[in-house]
């Protein structure tokens, strides 16, 4: 653990010599992320200024989500985004053979070599949008709350790198990535602008289960606004440990599988 | 004007290529309308309107900016334009013997041509899916007036990327520039939900720029929510913009050019 820790601190050192000569894109992803979850907030707070609710959902919640979810987003995106975002592109070209040639976990590696550190100041404005969001609700801001919030965020974070992990893992068993990257790329869009909570039916078990995007920022939500009860908190931890086994199986059979396409 | 066409014709040719791209367009009208229902089913429950709209009614402008949205390929315009100042490749449209604003113009135009084929599956698959036909309720004159909007937004929106591409000259990386400016842009055309939500000084403050024109009249005047007058207005607005920012472009395009080094084809 703390040789891999060093080697996560080793890579970030070098990620940042490489993007500090790029000085203007620097903060592009916060600039470009940022604005969306900003006008994210902007049209929740025009609906919300015709209706008192959705789904039984308050302002502040939904800004909370919004907030939770952006956290999500800024999480993946300072840490593994760009990492992982390359993988289908390596699988093809056989650059895969770089990574299990040189020493230590090419899946550490591959995930944590591309940080992107100007994503960081995302993280600051998605707490922006929860404490407003915890303003309107009324919700006093205790350690022991932070501290459940701040567990559950990392959670569903690793839920979400197990998605982004799953999905970028197929290109090891099929030619083009394309569909699986637009199809990933539809459903977080679905998924950061609709609560899990107004999923219903079918709709539900694709989104709570089949490919559980929905419960990723509404669960920290529901945990902040003191409605998840022990069951729901613990339908989420076990979804979150069943998705990492299999992430983590996919991703060896993957490398199994896996035909060098270099010389 | 025919080596326009031309560029128009083989643009609209070389989408069969990407199938896919154009399949995956179409669908996501599917995702969308499939967000707006789920939403809006939640906020219209035990609601006739909100803000003048029925559900079905809501459902419908949804469809006409998803439908509008999905031929819209502009944006790959300033990503192109960027990439091949950046690259070297731009020279191709420095030596040919034709303008590039309309070079892009014409090819963005071919290609939404062939897009706005199956969008218009898409919608209509989608319309009976979600059964909003109720939705529509624009006389002939509202939707000829929605039409002319809706291609005179797509000429705009071309020019539009086609500006922002232009500045690569100047400051040669500008990637983050084009995503942060397509999510406030998606909010100005009313894509992401309607305009007359927003407080009314904003939404006339709004109206004098051409952005809500492009989608969200066009959608007002198909599901009755805005009448011809409104749209005449709308449509004189957008025209002024799109004259005024083609005629900036390529005073913009002879003042930068100058300063491209590129070399390659």
């Amino acid at each position: 653990m703390r040789r891999n820790l060093r080697f996560i601190w080793l890579l970030t050192k070098l990620r940042l010599a490489h993007t500090m000569v790029f000085r203007v894109s620097f903060f592009g992803a916060f600039f470009a992320d940022g604005a969306l979850f900003l006008v994210q907030m902007l049209a929740f707070s025009l609906i919300y200024g015709q209706v008192d609710g959705i789904g039984g959902w308050s302002r502040g919640q939904m800004m909370i989500f919004i907030g939770s979810f952006s956290m999500l987003n800024g999480l993946s995106m300072f840490l593994c985004f760009f990492g992982l975002a390359d993988l289908p592109r390596k699988i093809r070209e056989g650059g895969i053979d770089l990574y299990l040639t040189k020493p230590g976990n090419p899946l550490l590696r591959l995930s944590f070599e591309s940080m992107d550190l100007g994503s960081a100041p995302l993280l600051l404005l998605s707490a922006f949008i929860v404490a407003h969001g915890m303003a309107i609700e009324g919700i006093m801001l205790t350690l022991p709350l932070i501290l459940y919030y701040g567990a559950l965020i990392l959670a569903m974070g690793l839920l979400y790198y197990d998605m982004e992990l799953i999905l970028r893992t197929i290109p090891f068993f099929v030619i083009s990535a394309t569909a699986i990257e637009r199809l990933e790329g539809d459903m977080l869009t679905l998924n950061f602008k609709i609560p899990g909570v107004l999923y219903k039916g079918g709709f539900k078990l694709l989104f709570y289960f089949v490919l559980p995007y929905g419960i990723m920022a509404t669960v920290p939500t529901e945990a902040l606004s003191g409605v998840l009860g022990p069951w729901g908190l613990a339908y989420a931890l076990a979804i979150v440990a069943g998705f990492t086994a299999f992430a983590l199986w996919f991703w060896g059979l993957g490398l199994r599988n896996y035909k060098s396409a270099s010389s | 004007m025919k080596k326009y066409l031309v560029i128009a014709q083989t643009a609209f040719k070389a989408q069969i290529v990407y199938r896919f791209d154009v399949g995956m367009t179409a669908l996501a009208t599917l995702w969308k309308l499939l967000f707006a229902w789920i939403l809006w089913g939640a906020i219209f429950e035990g609601r006739q309107s909100v803000s003048g709209f029925s559900f079905q009614t809501m459902l419908a402008y949804y469809l006409v900016v998803s439908f509008l949205s999905s031929m819209d390929l502009s944006s790959g315009v300033s990503f192109e334009l960027s990439n091949r100042i950046r690259g070297g490749t731009f020279s191709k449209f420095m030596v040919l013997p034709a303008s590039p604003q309309l070079q892009f113009l014409a090819q963005s135009l071919g290609s939404s041509a062939y897009y706005a084929l199956f969008a218009l599956l898409a919608a209509l698959g989608c319309a009976l899916l979600f059964r909003i036909r109720a939705g529509f309720s624009a006389g002939p004159a509202e939707i000829l007036c929605a039409l002319c909007l809706a291609i005179l937004g797509l000429i705009f929106m071309v020019s539009y990327h086609y500006c922002i591409g232009l500045l690569t000259f100047k400051f040669q990386e500008i990637s983050f520039f084009l995503h942060m400016q397509g999510n406030l842009i998606a909010f100005a055309t009313g894509a992401m939900l309607p305009l007359t939500l927003l407080p009314k000084p904003v939404l006339d403050l709004l109206s004098a720029l051409p952005f809500p024109h492009v989608g969200y009249l066009p959608a007002m005047l198909l599901t009755g929510q805005a009448g011809l007058v409104e749209g005449l207005k709308g449509f004189v607005v957008l025209l002024l913009w799109t004259a005024g920012l083609m005629a900036a472009n390529r005073l913009l395009y002879e003042r930068l050019r100058v300063q491209y080094d590129g070399v390659g084809i």
